[in-house]
């Protein structure tokens, strides 16, 4: 589902930030990609995303190459990834259910859909009470519900996240976790870039570790601190 | 492209023109005096136009011919400058129509009197007139060959002023709308920069869910041709009744000019004009903000 391979990133100021990174990931998988702060998780997830380009290297995402994808069409490569951050990105401007709704409406998706997909996946985070809700009404972790509603509406065959709980506290952050579990559950491939530690511990999901860009461990069932 | 997606970005756009009204405002009145600027100019370009029209009509040829020529001769001659590209008319003056209208212009019988239709001294001649002045000269070499002629008179000072005015008239006139244009896309350029900063974080999420480059697009060209359109239309909507106001104070107070020549009616220049200016305002409308989310948007 997402084949890495041999990749590099060096940034134009000579910082390197993901150094010859091999890691498959097959569909339907759980894995958390852990490193401490500076080790390159940001960086990778950005490039499968195609928010950066290696500098070496190929990644293929659900079977489209993205090395040198045209321009337009990496619209089509990012409705395969619903995508969430730390800091939830939502627009504050919208309610709950116009920011999922926004995300239908701008890859063009037929207002019957939008409204049927909309409180389906609302009552899935279990926000089905909060649709008319603005975003600076709710708790840190509903916001987070929201960017993940929005995030699997469109149903892409993968979820990536890049430290989806580093706002929360542990027990929001917990719930969340489980949020994801559960969607990758319903068939959907998860990524989870994290230094939550305890987490990963409980989880036993699979773990790529990455220390200073290079992956230095690569387990099933893993936790954070196992053979360190 | 969906009619959804249409309505979201007409929505969207007029969205964008109301959350910077300021900026909007500041635009839209630029536009609007551009556009003024350029209503007027056109409106006195195009009055001189015609007038110089007026002019040039009077600005004929006259050809002389030679004497005791057959009145078969004559026919031919006419018949030969006819065929000339650019000859308007020509008309016949025989000696006595000439010697009649001198008696009249001069008004003075006593130097004329000798004269009659038996000892006339004029010759015959043709008044030729062309459509445009620009050919005057290729119409003397013309004529100039013809046999029977003898000498050709034309106003060549005036004719020369009017071509060195119509010159003059037609480059300042594009070069001031070049400038005005400019400035348009400047100002409506900026004023997309500003609404694309005021939603970066809306477009950004956009591109991540996979939102189409065009589709990101299309509100902000709404909006700069919403802009364009709205700074036309204001000015021209002024600027009509304020001429017809202009030509009717000038006629009144300043009759002597309505008797050179006329000028053209409110409703001859409008209808041109506006659709120009409303296609101008949509063309620097869609050239400002291309331009701007070119810069800005790296979409
Ligand atoms: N935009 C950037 N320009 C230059 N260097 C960067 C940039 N982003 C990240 N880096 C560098 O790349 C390395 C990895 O960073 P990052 O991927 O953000 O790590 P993490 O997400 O694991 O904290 C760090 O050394 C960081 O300084
Ligand atoms: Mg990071």
């Amino acid at each position: 589902m997402i084949d890495i391979e041999n990749v590099s990133k060096i940034y134009p100021n000579g910082s390197e930030g993901i150094k010859d990174v091999t890691i498959h990931i097959e569909e339907g998988e759980f894995v958390f990609v852990i490193g401490s702060s500076g080790s390159g998780k940001s960086t990778l997830i950005k490039m499968i995303m195609k928010e950066l380009n290696p500098t070496e290297g190929k990644i293929v995402i659900n079977g489209i190459d993205t090395t040198n994808l045209e321009r337009n069409k990496i619209p089509y490569l990012r409705r395969q990834l619903g995508i969430v951050f730390q800091d939830f990105r939502l627009l504050p401007k919208k309610t709950v259910y116009e920011n999922i709704a926004f995300a239908m409406r701008v890859i063009e998706a037929h207002s019957r859909h939008i409204r049927r997909n909309v409180p389906t996946v609302l009552s899935l985070v279990g926000l089905q009470n909060k649709a008319d809700a603005y975003p600076n009404q709710l708790s840190g972790g509903e916001q987070q519900r929201t960017a993940l509603a929005r995030a699997i509406v469109n149903n892409p065959p993968i979820l990536i996240a890049d430290e989806p709980t580093g706002n929360l506290d542990p027990d929001t952050a917990w719930d969340i976790m489980c949020l994801l579990e559960e969607i990758n559950r319903r068939g959907t491939t998860v990524v989870v870039a994290t230094h939550a530690r305890d987490i990963v511990d409980l989880m036993r999901k699979r773990v790529v570790t990455l220390n200073k860009g290079r992956v230095i461990r690569d387990v099933e069932n893993g936790g954070y601190f196992d053979e360190i | 492209m969906k009619f959804s997606s249409v309505k979201y970005y007409i929505h969207e756009g007029f969205t964008g023109l109301f959350k910077n009204s300021l900026m909007t405002v500041a635009s839209i009145a630029t536009v609007a005096a551009c556009i003024f600027i350029v209503a007027v100019s056109c409106c006195l370009l195009a009055n001189m136009r015609s007038m110089m029209t007026q002019i040039e009509k009077n600005i004929g040829i006259s050809v002389f011919l030679e004497d005791k020529l057959s009145p078969e001769s004559i026919t031919m001659i006419s018949e030969q400058m006819k065929r000339i590209p650019h000859v308007s008319s020509v008309t016949y003056i025989s000696p006595d129509d000439a010697l009649e209208e001198l008696k009249k212009e001069w008004n003075a019988d006593e130097v004329l009197s000798g004269f009659d239709n038996n000892n006339n001294p004029l010759s015959s001649s043709f008044e030729i007139s062309i459509d445009n002045i620009e050919y005057q000269k290729d119409v003397i070499s013309e004529i100039k060959q013809i046999d029977g002629v003898r000498n050709i008179r034309n106003a060549q000072n005036e004719t020369d002023i009017l071509l060195k005015l119509n010159k003059v008239i037609s480059i300042v006139g594009f070069l001031s709308m070049l400038i005005l244009a400019a400035i348009s896309v400047v100002i409506i350029t900026n004023t997309i920069k500003i609404s694309v900063y005021t939603r970066k974080t809306e477009i950004n999420i956009m591109k991540y869910v996979g939102a189409t480059d065009w589709f990101i697009r299309w509100p902000f060209i709404v909006e700069g041709v919403l802009i364009g359109i709205i700074g036309a239309l204001v000015p021209l909507i002024i600027s009509w009744p304020l001429y017809d106001k202009c030509i009717s104070l000038i006629y009144v107070h300043l009759p002597f000019i309505g008797n050179i020549a006329h000028f053209l009616s409110g409703y001859t220049i409008f209808s041109v004009l506006i659709p120009l200016c409303i296609l101008a305002g949509i063309l620097l409308g869609v050239i400002g903000s291309v331009t701007s989310i070119h810069k800005h948007l790296n979409v």
